[in-house]
């Protein structure tokens, strides 16, 4: 079998937790857990990473993290622009819905209106 | 999830598990099968440790010899902030002040001094132990994500200052290697006898200017969109 | 196997009972603290992989910042207009 040190497993569990992040993302359909499965897909190549820079205990290799702190960093600033995003559309979705009520509200009044003059 | 006429929701979810399930077996076999490979990279990072004028092997990838990708970083962060800006300074700001809330600027007394003096800290240590700029500006994006659910109103985005602070690591990077190039005609390569004391100097602007992108980023969503 | 590769192998479990949960509760709010949980348990991961400026910033940024952020934005998303329950209960209650 393998040889099961610290870093191969886990490499293990950051590909599973890619499987869990990916799968998480395709089958829902609201959109915070779709960008909260991203953070975790991200966080799962994250592990991968750091698990690789760490295949000789004593001999830690130093640049696969400073690459993690740039990506942490860049990850929370691209859910800040997907939130701005969402939150954007949703506003503009409700003042459609504000707008399509008023329109309806208007054409129901002139009916009711038009429907009393008639029996008058 | 909506359902097409061809194929039901059930059978779309058993392909799309399937399929991520044959992705990750295949990525476990790559992993387990990978060729042993020797670090040439990470000697040449521990030999000229000492040149760089910080014993923090992360610090001096991060900014001596990875220099320049920290510089573009600072130029995204600058991106974000400027696309998120709008959203803040659409919002009016209240006439009269809000009054502050009592709870959460409670703890806000507490923790914001020894939030500070920590920052300081980790910024200042991370030229030999773990920290660094990146830290200790999550430290004070924090103390000003804590203020601002306070209702005090800590940094104006509208003045000229505020777009200075939101650039400073930019700025910093910029000024420092212009003098430099002019002095010694080497590009982005700091002296062996100051590089500690610039490496400090970049890092202290670049600490206020990630966190007050960090901090943008969660006011656009807390105050904006209204 | 050593002691400590029972403890990684318990933090690994950990890690992915997390991350699966995030997908399988019905309240959103919920999967956000979820979220912010896992953050946690990964940063324990950088500190046994010897990752410790890694393992600040992720509890800092990845996990305090980001929550704060999505927190924000859920409460701009998911309620109505006139600011009553979210629109996930009232669907359940009809």
């Amino acid at each position: 079998m393998i040889l099961m040190t610290q870093s191969m497993l886990f490499s293990l569990c950051a590909v599973i937790l890619l499987a869990i992040g990916l799968i998480g993302f395709l089958l829902t359909s609201d959109f915070l857990r779709k960008l909260l499965a991203l953070n975790v897909i991200g966080m799962a190549i994250f592990m991968v990473l750091i698990a690789a820079a760490n295949n000789d205990p004593n001999a830690v290799d130093p640049l696969p993290h400073a690459m993690v702190l740039t990506g942490i960093v860049v990850a929370a600033a691209g859910t800040a622009l997907g939130l701005n995003l969402a939150s954007k559309i949703v506003k503009f979705a409700r003042s459609i819905q504000g707008e399509n009520t008023a329109i309806e509200n208007k054409k129901s009044n002139a009916t009711q209106d038009s429907s009393s003059g008639q029996t008058d | 999830m909506k359902t097409s006429s061809l194929v039901s929701q059930r059978t779309m979810a058993v392909v799309i598990i399937s399929l991520v399930s044959a992705i990750a077996a295949l990525l476990l076999i790559a992993f387990i099968q990978q060729p042993v490979h020797d670090n040439a990279l990470r000697e040449v990072v521990f030999a000229n440790l000492d040149k760089t004028g910080v014993s923090n092997p992360v610090t001096a990838v991060l900014l001596n010899y990875r220099a320049f990708d920290t510089y573009l970083e600072f130029a995204v962060f600058l991106c974000v902030a400027v696309a998120v800006l709008p959203y803040v300074l659409d919002v009016q700001l209240p006439k009269q002040k809000l009054s502050a809330e009592s709870q959460v600027l409670a703890i806000a007394k507490i923790f914001v001094p020894l939030s500070i003096l920590m920052a300081g800290y980790l910024l200042w240590i991370g030229s030999t132990q773990p920290g660094g700029a990146f830290q200790a500006a999550s430290l004070l994006a924090g103390c000003l994500v804590l203020l601002s659910l306070a209702n005090v109103r800590t940094i104006d985005f509208s003045t000229a200052r505020s777009r200075f602070l939101l650039s400073g690591g930019l700025l910093a990077f910029i000024v420092v290697n212009i003098v430099v190039f002019s002095q010694t005609f080497c590009f982005i390569t700091l002296p062996q006898n100051i590089a500690g004391s610039l490496i400090l100097f970049i890092e202290f602007f670049a600490t206020f200017a990630v966190s007050a992108s960090l901090f943008l980023c969660f006011e656009s969503i807390h105050k904006g969109h209204l | 196997m050593a002691i400590d590769l029972w403890i990684d192998v318990i933090l690994c479990l950990s890690v992915l009972f997390v991350a699966s949960s995030i997908f399988l509760v019905k309240n959103t709010f919920s999967a956000i603290v979820l979220f912010i949980c896992l953050g946690l348990v990964v940063m324990f991961c950088w500190i046994r992989l010897n990752a410790i400026d890694v393992a600040i910033a992720e509890a800092a940024i990845g996990s305090g910042l980001t929550g704060a952020m999505l927190i924000a934005a859920w409460r701009k998303l998911a309620f109505n207009e006139s600011g009553d329950q979210p629109d996930e209960q009232k669907e359940k209650s009809e």
